[in-house]
């Protein structure tokens, strides 16, 4: 019967695993092999190490009973406090992944938690909404009929047909629009069509092209990828900024996303200045 | 008492005005949530483009492969903000980025439930320490471990909650509501609940089932934010008749709580995805293909783990299914190549369609009826990121996408995934999710092409050259998901199918023209599943090519592709499906432009480092015939009709 001696067990496996990972060659590098400057940890490495010493590890029950079970299987005392103590003197959450990525997302959220405590004011998420309007701005839109010519049926006359018709159109064939030109499967009128609205039908040409355009007579022609269009422009409306009512919940989950952001880069620069300060040990 | 009386004249009126644009696209879809109405609203549908299949660091399979992004930034991905990609450098900046040129109109963030809780990898079923050896072996073998992690939970016939998750798994489940929450909260932060509907969220996860190693993952996707306390997962709910038992039970008493199941990756269930039979072996009855068929409206047909249409031998002779194809059968064969077989026909959805109509034949009510669509399964966050020359990986069974290693950025048999497609009269969750119940859907491998198809019983030869083309389909027929109306009784010609394929319009990236449109069909005769490919449209022979040393693509395609078709060989008696493949001009695989830049040239091996050994793997072609996929339509014989 094999000694219950933890350490006899472990180097034994390590030895195993060492003959193992030589016997499958060299593969890409994990968790932890990232590129860094010399003596510079990296922000995963920080962030594990600060739970660590902040305990983190010992108030959560998955590390806790991940690390004691990795600990039964490597022998050692009946009693689970002498265990665990084991479990932590042998660097078994160094070598458990996913001990390791519990403690660094606890770290984040315990880090980020500080930042989303408050419910942010109407004036700070106005703020935020002012300081990001091309974010919220609703869309510049436009309402347009347009004449399709196809570049497969009308072939080199295509230009000369789009210049013929563009000249004998007036505005009462706004209403006939579909009915006029070849046939294709895209409306022919768009009450209400942003950039992206037209772009997902037309091509972006063509929708860079239609917003441009002044309401109230027949231009183009326009390309797209099908041939050309003649277009009537009833009625633009400009990009605008929303009133916050009605962007509220999307405008609060931005701003906590910042604060949380901005919240976690401070605290990670916080801990890399005190690691650095003593010497590559945890602050106390 | 005058006013309640008034109220109650004001609500009607309300819910009148409410259903006035509804009712003019003949299929109404019912406001279930809080929203302004959007100012772009066609009665005629719009094609909207998505990926309903990504995972963030929230997913154990992608945060150890370094992905940080959570569900928030996937979402800012999608809508067109540049996402960072592991590796990362000390100070947290990734030394990758990716960007879409065009946003997509909707996602769902789809991560692993099972992994919520971060315990996944944890059981070891009566192997004392066995699962503190994956986490060890994979900081040297991480695919390695990747595959015994999920052996131990997800591949479980039996998964059981672990020991210190308490009697009744309440510490695992309180574990996992933080992740929940977030996922729920990154999906209303995200939905665009302003007249502009530029962007829809839905709320989703992934349930991870893989008995035996063969996978059965379905993703869950809610109609709006009336969703469970917590996800049901694969550990309470091992067969996918009890996540539907469960969640519909979860659902009960939240209002606005609706949910569908999509399918994924039935080419590595080893044929197990679509069982006609239950738990206990004895074949499924009407009720159980009724509840299959109400609860899985949709099927994935292609992703970064490859297409799942069909196989070339596999019960087909059709050569397109070359296309993106697995060399191996479950995920098991995927890391022990010597236990690598051809995927059996029922791990491709043609077949499991034909079947659907054998079984409807034998219990009057088809459990497999189901319409395509595509999208990634990206593991880095990436939403929408199918672009074959901007590929980084995405991860997961992938290659993990932290290498800094030199060779190609994922395995060779992998690909950037494909695009969800809906039609839908605006970009709101309730139009969308309606969509997807009635499956007006269609698939792509990554292009945006507009794809119209309908099915009726006398569609006029010219409709292409009319104007009302899109009117007259819905008036006169079904669109793709559909069932044909009854058969007119008089006239014994077999049904019409009007097809309207427009190439991707683009949006500042290469975009290649069609090639062809088919019909395939499918139908039993004489209780033999058979099938016929029907060359409707374009030009099989058109000489496009590509010049492979630049990818530059070469000869001529077409811009559109519009036909109306005529089954020629209908039989009234026998139940069939008719479902349409766009096919583009052939354009550069990603493992092409990945290899021309790392200078490999296959002719001279000298040029050929070992990291880029796959390059030159001639099992894997060169080149790809981009598609789309759409959804069936089905003709049931008027005998059988159910109303």
């Amino acid at each position: 019967m094999l000694p219950r001696r933890p350490a006899i067990h472990f180097i034994s496996a390590g030895a195993l695993l060492f003959l193992f990972a030589g016997w499958i060659g060299p593969t890409a590098p994990g968790d932890g092999a990232r590129p860094r400057a010399p003596g510079v940890l990296d922000e995963d490495e920080l962030l594990y190490r600060a739970a660590l010493a902040r305990g983190l590890d010992r108030d959560d029950p998955v590390v806790q009973e991940r690390l004691l079970r990795n600990m039964r299987f490597l022998g050692g005392a009946a009693d689970p406090a002498a265990l665990y103590r084991d479990a932590l003197a042998l660097g078994l959450a160094d070598s458990d992944l996913v001990v390791r990525r519990r403690l660094i997302d606890c770290m984040r959220r315990a880090l980020q938690e500080p930042a989303l405590a408050g419910e942010p004011s109407d004036a700070e998420l106005q703020a935020y909404l002012d300081a990001h309007a091309a974010r919220f701005a609703t869309p510049a839109r436009v309402w347009l009929s347009q004449v399709f010519l196809s570049r497969a049926r009308r072939g080199a006359a295509l230009e000369a047909d789009a210049q013929r018709l563009l000249g004998r159109l007036g505005p009462a064939d706004v209403a006939r629009a579909s009915a006029l030109g070849d046939a294709l499967a895209l409306p022919s009128e768009l009450r209400s069509a942003s950039a992206q609205d037209l772009a997902r039908l037309f091509g972006p040409r063509f929708a860079t092209a239609a917003l441009a355009l002044e309401p109230g007579r027949w231009q183009g022609p326009l390309a797209s990828p099908y041939g050309v269009h003649l277009v009537w422009v009833h009625e633009r409306t400009p990009a605008a900024l929303p009133a916050l009512a009605s962007v509220r919940a999307e405008v609060r989950g931005a701003w906590r996303d910042d604060r949380a952001a901005a919240a976690l880069r401070d605290a990670v620069r916080a801990l890399r200045d005190q690691y650095a300060a003593g010497d590559g040990h945890p602050p106390g | 008492m005058n006013s309640p009386t008034r109220a109650a004249r004001a609500l009607t009126l309300v819910a009148l005005w409410s259903l006035v644009p509804s009712l003019a696209a003949g299929a109404p879809f019912a406001r279930s949530e809080g929203r302004e109405p959007c100012a772009s609203y066609n009665p005629l549908r719009t094609p909207y483009f998505g990926d309903l299949h990504v995972h963030t660091a929230l997913s154990l399979d992608a945060s150890t492969q370094g992905t940080r992004a959570l569900p928030a930034d996937a979402y800012r991905f999608a809508r067109g903000e540049p996402l960072g990609v592991q590796p990362f450098d000390a100070d947290g900046h990734a030394l990758r980025h990716l960007r879409l040129t065009r946003p997509l109109d909707f996602a769902a963030v789809t991560d692993h439930a099972e992994l919520f809780g971060e315990l996944t990898v944890c059981q070891t079923p009566g192997a004392p320490g066995y699962d503190a050896l994956p986490c060890i072996i994979y900081r040297h073998w991480p695919r390695l471990a990747f595959f015994l992690a999920n052996s131990q939970v997800s591949n479980s016939t039996a998964p059981r909650r672990f020991a210190f998750c308490g009697a009744d798994g309440n510490v695992c489940r309180t574990a996992a509501r933080t992740p929940w929450r977030v996922v729920q909260d990154a999906a209303e932060g995200a939905y665009d609940r302003t007249g502009a509907c530029r962007f829809t969220t839905f709320v989703g996860y992934e349930w991870t089932g893989a008995p035996g190693s063969n996978n059965i993952h379905r993703n869950v996707i809610f109609r709006g934010d009336a969703v469970p306390d917590l996800p049901v997962t694969y550990v309470e709910a091992p067969r996918p008749e009890e996540l539907w038992q469960q969640l519909t039970d979860a659902c009960r008493g939240r209002p606005g709580c609706e949910f569908l199941t999509i399918p994924h990756n039935s080419n590595l269930s080893n044929g197990l995805m679509y069982q006609t039979v239950t738990a206990d072996g004895s074949p499924i009855t009407a009720a159980d293909a009724g509840a299959r068929a109400a609860m899985e409206p949709l099927a994935e047909v292609m992703q970064h783990k490859g297409d799942s249409e069909c196989r070339l031998g596999a019960e087909t002779t059709d050569e397109l299914c070359g296309f993106e194809k697995l060399p191996y059968q479950n995920f098991q064969a995927s890391y022990i190549p010597w236990l690598a077989a051809p995927a059996p026909a029922m791990s491709f959805l043609r077949n499991v369609l034909k079947e659907g109509l054998a079984q409807e034949e034998r219990l009057g009510v088809n459990p497999f009826k189901f319409g395509l669509v595509g999208s990634t399964d990206s593991h880095i966050a990436a939403a929408g990121g199918v672009r074959e020359d901007q590929f980084l990986g995405h991860g997961g069974a992938g290659s993990p996408p932290d290498s800094a290693a030199p060779g190609l950025p994922d395995d060779i048999e992998l690909n950037p995934g494909g695009l969800a497609v809906l039609w839908a009269e605006e970009n709101s969750r309730d139009a969308l999710f309606a969509a997807m119940r009635r499956r007006e859907a269609y698939g792509t491998s990554g292009p945006r092409m507009n794809v119209r198809f309908f099915g009726g019983w006398d569609y006029p030869e010219d409709l292409c050259t009319r104007p009302d083309f899109v009117e007259r389909g819905y008036d006169d027929g079904v669109p793709m998901g559909g069932d044909l109306p009854a058969r007119p009784a008089a006239g014994a010609r077999g049904p019409t199918f009007a097809v309207w394929a427009l190439r991707d319009p683009g949006g500042g990236e290469p975009t290649a023209p069609l090639q062809r449109v088919q019909i395939i069909k499918g139908w039993i005769e004489n209780g033999q599943a058979r099938e016929q490919v029907y060359e409707v449209a374009g030009d099989l022979n058109n000489g496009a090519s590509v010049d492979l040393a630049s990818c530059t693509p070469r000869g001529s395609g077409f811009d559109q592709l519009c036909t109306v078709w005529r089954d020629p060989a209908f039989d009234a008696a026998q139940r069939a499906f008719y479902y349409a493949r766009v096919v583009q001009n052939p354009t550069c695989r990603w493992s092409t432009y990945a290899c021309n830049a790392a200078g490999v040239d296959c002719r001279n091996p000298a040029t050929v480092p070992e990291a880029f050994a796959p390059c030159c793997d001639r099992r894997y072609p060169a080149t790809v015939r981009e598609r789309a996929w759409t959804s069936p339509i089905w003709y049931t014989p008027a005998t059988e009709r159910v109303s």
